[in-house]
């Protein structure tokens, strides 16, 4: 049940996606980002839509799997899509009750809903891509300058790596806990939400023990192999940008630019 | 014997199907397990123990097959999943790292309670579970979280006994004990056992444990059951065991090393005891020489 | 001295007590060892003997309260020596799952020569050496948590190659393993004694085990209660039925049959010596028989 958490899942391969510098995916993401918030016009989000489809295309990991990881943000496009919908001004199409719903309306959802998708598909192609280790050692490359402003930036990457670590053997956990409490005659879908609240306390009080001890055992074995902060640390994989790294963040400005150029002109 | 309490029939999992990851872990299984037996299940890692002892109380549903408890499918309705799990209690491995309550006395009651017992029976079923386990009576009003990890072992064993299984199934009961743990535990589920006359199904990858206390055993390989029959029958074949990767027991590879040897012995010999008496008519043949 | 690796001098350990507790109980008291070079020592004792506190000293993991322990020459109170303690005594640990700190395996292996900031050429040739010493080389690209046990420790083991020590110790490394896995670390400790002469160090409660090593130390209530070659230690089989330890199987069949008045050797540490001496014993008697 838990095992469909594509939560810091990441599929290897070998493609050109896979391959740029993680620094310069979690830029281009960044891009991305900016990009798809410039987007005012079905033009602009086509372009973008391109894009994406392109990145999707050259990586080869499959549109199932994009889809699958589009599941728990289901309910928030919905929503915050009927509240463009309903709260729009404009020309009005059909009205009942207290909702009338216009052109501007439709173009609104329709859109929001886009942006929001095309939004986690273009994150999960940095994750999906790029091994949790190399993301979290490009993002304490590219935050490194901070460590000027005494941003602990190592432990902060360090931390993040952890988690990423962990997280599969707590899903393993959970899943095994939730079984014993079953065995036990527990029932996780009876009863009201108070009831349901209080059914998850079997879990959850394991899980948070376990976790506390299983941290400390890590942060020990961490110690026992010389681990001691970021100070002299060297790399087995160190990153170098090549020639495709600087040609991707070109031609990822390149397309920031047309959209704000395309908006500046109503497009 | 007498007739089967659990029988697993045309057993077949498979996880994940319909997709790269789909596996096939259990494989057209069939099983009986009789009221009252002592049933070794053997195997080794990955060979499909776990998702087969989840089966038996409706933890895990079948791809195809059925599981049936005196007679009846388990998984036919939300009733029979609930009967279940009050006649087949599952130990699951490290079983001590599930406890969750205040004191041990509500730890071991989790189980009578949700069975929704009347609080006089609960209480009896906690301090029978609790004697069954050597809990002491002191104990009851601990936190669990303050006992050593033997203790905390029998308290979570005796969460389940107060379920009074009619099969207690537990996955590797004694792993990572010392010596004299492990000892009492398998007194301890000897001891319920006994008094109750419940059946008990072990899963384990000692040898010498499975050996000396089960009156049957079951071999899982590659999800499928390659061998079932009693100790003597089953250790009489320890090439195949050990080219499933399975260790026999050691009693049993100086029995063949002696035979090797031209030293006669009788029939199987695979525990201490055993060899010992085969030994020692051995000697008393010399003797009476 | 120049052939003691680790010096264990009278060493007594206690937890600090917290606010309001009671006076703290000894984990270990006095306990004195010499640790040869390139030996292999197996410690035993009952849960709570002391036996991974013990370990843990051994890397500086935590400090003697009263006496000392010299590593190499090195006293592990003195901080500015601690990673060089650390880098020549590895320590491999019960649970694989919580040892392992990356996604991948390589990386995960790479850990300790990266904080130790060895240059990157060189901890790549470290990582594949120390894969393919515990054969999982072929691994390095996957993901450890979807190994198995075994394969998980074995993991384990090669980031504390990577290291070169000198010693590693293991506390309680098959503990959780299956028979295959199980097998599989204790081949790996075999060649590392035997192979690269390194001083090994086993915490277990696995007699068999046990059997294989130089000399055994048995712990009971921190304190070093038996200390000798495996054949001296399991041939006292009361004494450890009263550790709440047991003997190999093979000793306990030996000393059954002794009291029975059977003239066997006791010491019979594996199935093969077991199996060699009673054939010995029973075909003399057949021979007698038959004279």
């Amino acid at each position: 049940m838990l095992k469909d958490v594509t939560l810091g899942q990441y599929f290897p391969g070998d493609s050109v996606v896979h391959r740029l510098d993680p620094r310069t995916k979690i830029l281009l993401v960044i891009l991305y980002i900016a990009a798809l918030f410039n987007a005012e016009s079905w033009v602009g989000y086509g372009v973008m839509l391109v894009c994406l489809g392109a990145a999707i295309a050259v990586s080869g990991i499959r549109l199932s799997s994009m889809v699958r990881g589009l599941k728990p943000i289901v309910f928030i496009v919905i929503l915050t899509s009927l509240l463009n919908l309903f709260y729009s001004t404009g020309e009005v199409l059909v009205q009942f009750w207290i909702f009338k719903i216009t052109r501007e309306g439709i173009k609104a959802a329709i859109l929001m809903a886009a942006r929001l998708v095309m939004l986690v598909m273009g994150t999960f192609m940095l994750t999906y891509t790029t091994s949790p280790i190399m993301l979290t050692y490009g993002l304490e490359l590219l935050l490194n300058p901070l460590k000027k402003l005494k941003v602990p930036v190592h432990e902060l990457a360090m931390m993040m790596s952890m988690a990423l670590r962990l997280i599969p053997t707590l899903i393993e956990e959970t899943d095994k806990i939730m079984s014993a409490q079953k065995a036990r005659g527990a029932e996780f879908d009876t009863g009201n939400l108070i009831d349901k609240a209080k059914a998850m306390l079997p879990i959850l009080v394991p899980l948070f023990l376990s976790s506390f001890r299983r941290a400390d055992e890590l942060a020990t074995a961490m110690e026992a192999r010389c681990y001691h902060g970021g100070e002299g640390r060297t790399r087995l994989n160190v990153l170098k940008l090549a020639f495709r790294d600087y040609a991707a963040l070109v031609l990822g400005v390149l397309v920031l630019a047309g959209i704000v150029v395309l908006a500046r002109f109503g497009l | 014997m007498n007739e089967p309490i659990l029988k697993v029939e045309n057993l077949t999992h498979i996880y994940s199907p319909g997709t790269p990851f789909e596996m096939t872990a259990l494989d057209n299984i069939d099983l009986d397990i009789y009221k009252g037996e002592i049933l070794g299940i053997i195997g080794h890692t990955g060979s499909g123990k776990s998702t087969l002892i989840q089966h038996l109380n409706a933890l895990i549903k079948p791809t195809s097959g059925r599981i049936l408890l005196e007679g009846r499918d388990i998984n036919e309705s939300k009733q029979s999943v609930r009967e279940v799990r009050g006649k087949v209690g599952l130990v699951f491995q490290y079983p001590e790292y599930q406890l969750f309550e205040e004191t041990v006395y509500r730890d071991i009651a989790f189980g009578p309670k949700n069975m929704k017992l009347d609080p006089a029976e609960i209480d009896r079923r906690v301090r029978l579970a609790a004697r069954f386990t050597g809990v002491e009576e002191s104990l009851l009003e601990r936190s669990p979280f303050d006992l050593s990890g033997g203790q905390k072992r029998r308290v979570a064993i005796a969460g389940v006994i107060a379920m009074m299984p009619e099969v207690l199934v537990l996955d590797e009961p004694m792993a990572g004990l010392d010596p004299g743990g492990r000892e009492e535990i398998m007194e301890n589920i000897m001891t319920y056992h006994r008094e109750t006359g419940a059946a008990i199904v072990i899963v384990t990858h000692s040898m010498e444990e499975a050996a000396s206390r089960a009156d049957r055993m079951a071999v899982l390989s590659h999800g499928k059951v390659a061998m079932t029959g009693t100790p003597e029958e089953v250790f009489a074949r320890g090439e195949e065991l050990r080219r499933m990767g399975l260790a026999t027991p050691v009693m049993t590879d100086v029995a063949d090393k002696l035979r090797a040897l031209g030293v006669e012995l009788p029939g199987t010999v695979y525990t201490v005891e055993q060899m010992v008496s085969a030994l020692m008519e051995l000697e008393g043949g010399k003797r009476r020489a | 001295m120049e052939n003691i690796a680790i010096n264990i001098d009278n060493v007594t350990f206690f937890y600090t007590p917290e606010d309001g507790e009671e006076a703290p109980r000894d984990v270990l008291s006095n306990v004195s060892l010499k640790i040869e070079k390139g030996s292999f020592v197996a410690v035993l004792g009952h849960n709570g003997s002391g036996k991974s506190t013990l370990a843990r000293h051994l890397n500086a993991l935590l400090l003697p309260k009263g006496g000392s322990v010299t590593v190499f020459g090195m006293d592990t109170r003195d901080e500015a020596l601690t990673l060089e303690i650390r880098r020549r005594v590895g320590m491999v640990f019960q649970n694989p799952d919580n040892q392992i700190v990356s996604n991948v395996v390589e990386e995960d292996v790479a850990f300790a020569p990266e904080n130790l900031g060895i240059p990157t050429p060189e901890i790549r040739k470290r990582v594949d050496e120390a894969l393919r010493a515990v054969g999982l080389y072929e691994f390095r690209a996957h993901a450890p948590h979807l190994l198995s046990g075994g394969q998980k420790q074995r993991i384990a083991i090669a980031g504390v190659l990577a290291m070169r020590p000198k010693c590693v110790v293991f506390d309680e490394p098959t503990a959780m393993l299956d028979p295959r896995g199980r097998r599989d670390v204790m081949d790996i400790i075999e060649r590392m004694k035997n192979g690269l002469g390194s001083t090994v160090i086993l915490i277990t409660h696995h007699m068999e085990e046990a059997a294989q090593a130089d000399r055994v130390v048995v712990m009971s209530d921190g304190k070093v209660v038996m200390d000798g070659a495996p054949r001296q230690i399991f041939t006292r089989v009361r004494e450890l039925e009263d550790l709440g330890l047991t003997v190999p199987g093979t000793v306990k069949l030996m000393w059954e049959l002794r009291n029975r008045g059977v003239d066997v050797p006791l010491a019979a540490l594996t199935a093969d010596e077991c199996a060699g001496a009673l054939a010995e014993h029973f075909k003399a008697n057949n021979r007698a028989t038959s004279a």
